[in-house]
């Protein structure tokens, strides 16, 4: 479980992030979803301990700050939306997610290797494993980055558009992946402003604007809220339509 | 079907087989071939005499062990302390344009040896130390302008030029005002390894040591730092400690080299920036791959710049100079066409170095 308590963030430019409290639950995919500059993913740096920020973060109970690097990134794996793309191959950009857990050589074992092989086949990339990250597509790279996170077998997720380069086909496939790990019990965040993905397989929406969380919980309360639209714009309604690729659909404001 | 990490690790293998065949082939044309009075049947027969226990003539065992042999160990030394000090600082600040040369490392040890030569003689190992406080303010310099002017890859490279041509400035201004305070002007500011001492060596090899096993040591975190900065962070690696100890080491290295050859330049540049276009290795590889071709450059040339231009003997630096100068020019045209950046890929977005 991740948390918030006293919140807060400002950047020269005038935005600020600010929340008293915020919880993000094991077990469950909550997405944080709002327009441009909303401050999601703001709000995803903060809890990574990326950006400096007032107030507490708490993971799994234990102050954010207290806990050493490694020792974070053995609790919390985190994907942002931008994503360099270095000279290796696939197979050894997810290998990288097992840094935090490596002894002082830093040498993988048997473990580390199986964990890696299990997330790149979890992720569809196994078969791309010798590719070169210059050669694959934008697509490919994300579930390459999305394999390293994965292989860090962390018990919270923190992702930052982690679909913005996929297809609906793979954007469906990741919707179920990032269900099953949180079946599995992991915490999954994600940052998007794909408003009907988001509503689809979420078991809890964040609703953001102008750096607060204004609607927090179930998508069908979320959507019935009233508070999309003064968000985002537009509204979303549930469909039954069981041949519809997501559950919820945009309409007009 | 072999991974493509085993092929890189492959590449690596053969790179460093050949690269430690190449070293070892220039390393003894080195001893056997000079313009001493010592011709290379002579400096054979003389090298086989030693190796079998038996005596050899006084002067050739001179010419030979006393005057190319320490030659030769610091070239190799010195070779590969350089192009792991680039090694180190291109990966920190992810600009494969960054030497300890161009970034001005190099002029700062340098200027600080030389100020404590010339104000605290009969004091080698605080030389040793001036030298590497020199080499971390000028890195320190090119951060702060840095900060000022703006983080590109090129204007880090340009505030390096910058920081390298006041540094540079001040070394000529101390060696006309006084210039007992080096032996061999030329060939410290060009760099250069005549009238290298064991003496000498034994001061420097040490902190190059420590210094190659700390980048290795950090050499898993560094592949990270390829990944950008907050890809790493969230990996678990501490990306300042990180970046700032492969800095550190760099310095280090670089301050090394500088005591023993002068201003030598270019093989931080062009050792590092070969090695990765040939086996794309990770930074541990990259560290021994950088060690052996370094040496091996530096020593093939320096057998070049001595016999060359018989009679005269030329500073080892100006040979490297002439390779290294249409090199960067190289890497810079193909950078302009889009190779050769490392990290991130136009229209993918990456993090910022």
């Amino acid at each position: 479980m991740i948390g918030v308590r006293g919140l807060s963030f400002a950047r020269d430019g005038g935005f600020a992030l600010a929340m008293e409290s915020l919880e993000l639950n094991d077990g469950q995919v909550s997405v944080l979803v709002g327009r441009n500059g909303c401050g999601k993913s703001t709000l995803l740096r903060c809890l990574a301990g990326v950006l400096p920020h007032e107030g507490s973060i708490l993971l799994d109970g234990v102050e954010l700050g207290d806990l050493g690097h490694r020792e974070r990134a053995r609790r919390l794996a985190y994907l942002p939306q931008e994503l360099g793309c270095p000279h290796m191959d696939v197979y050894t950009l997810a290998c990288h997610g097992r840094f935090a857990t490596l002894g002082a050589v830093r040498t993988l074992g048997e473990r580390d290797r199986r964990l890696v092989r299990e997330a790149m086949e979890l992720t569809g990339v196994w078969e791309l494993r010798d590719r070169s990250l210059t050669d694959v597509s934008g697509g490919e790279l994300q579930r390459a980055y999305l394999a390293m996170v994965v292989a860090q077998d962390a018990g919270t997720l923190l992702l930052d558009e982690p679909s913005a380069h996929l297809d609906a086909q793979r954007g469906w496939e990741l919707a179920k992946l990032l269900r099953r790990l949180a079946d599995e019990g992991l915490a999954v965040v994600v940052a998007t402003h794909d408003v009907e993905s988001a509503f689809s397989f979420a078991d809890e929406v964040c609703l953001m604007a102008d750096g607060r969380v204004i609607a927090q919980g179930p998508p069908g309360a979320v959507a019935k809220s009233g508070a999309v639209p003064l968000a985002l714009g537009v509204g979303v309604a549930e469909q039954d339509d069981p041949t519809l690729l997501w559950r919820y659909a945009l309409t007009r404001a | 079907m072999a991974h493509g990490r085993d092929r890189t690790s492959e590449k690596g293998r053969r790179a460093c087989v050949l690269g430690v065949v190449a070293l070892a082939l220039v390393s003894l044309a080195s001893l056997l071939w000079g313009t001493a009075a010592l011709g290379t049947r002579e400096a054979l027969k003389t090298l086989a005499l030693l190796a079998s226990g038996g005596t050899a003539d006084a002067t050739a065992t001179l010419v030979l062990l006393g005057v190319r042999l320490p030659r030769v160990v610091a070239g190799m030394c010195c070779g590969a302390a350089l192009a792991c000090a680039g090694l180190l600082l291109q990966a920190s600040l992810d600009n494969d344009l960054a030497s300890p040369g161009v970034m001005g490392v190099n002029s700062g040890a340098g200027l600080l040896w030389l100020a404590a030569a010339l104000w605290l003689p009969g004091h080698p190992v605080l030389r040793q130390a001036m030298a590497f406080a020199g080499a971390l303010l000028a890195t320190l310099l090119v951060y702060l302008v840095s900060r000022r002017a703006g983080t590109s890859r090129g204007t880090v490279v340009l505030a390096g030029v910058a920081v390298s041509s006041l540094m540079g400035a001040a070394i000529d201004a101390i060696v006309v005002v006084w210039p007992q305070s080096v032996s061999d002007r030329v060939s410290f500011t060009l760099g250069g390894l005549s009238g290298v001492t064991y003496q000498r060596l034994a001061l420097c090899v040490p902190a190059m040591l420590v210094a190659l096993a700390a980048g290795a040591y950090l050499g898993r975190g560094i592949d990270l730092l390829a990944l950008g900065d907050e890809t790493a962070h969230g990996l678990g690696l501490d990306v300042r400690a990180c970046r700032l100890g492969a800095i550190v080491c760099a310095a280090l290295l670089a301050a090394s080299a500088v005591s023993v050859c002068g201003l030598l330049s270019f093989v931080g540049l062009i050792v590092p920036n070969l090695v990765r276009m040939w086996a794309r290795p990770t930074a541990r590889w990259g560290l021994v791959l950088c060690a052996v071709w370094g040496a091996a450059l530096l020593v093939a040339c320096d057998l070049v710049a001595r016999t060359i231009a018989f009679p005269y003997e030329l500073p080892v630096g100006l040979v490297l100079a002439l390779l290294g100068a249409p090199f960067f020019i190289a890497l810079l045209t193909r950078r302009g066409r889009g190779h050769g950046s490392h990290s991130v890929a136009a229209g993918r977005g990456g993090d910022a170095a």
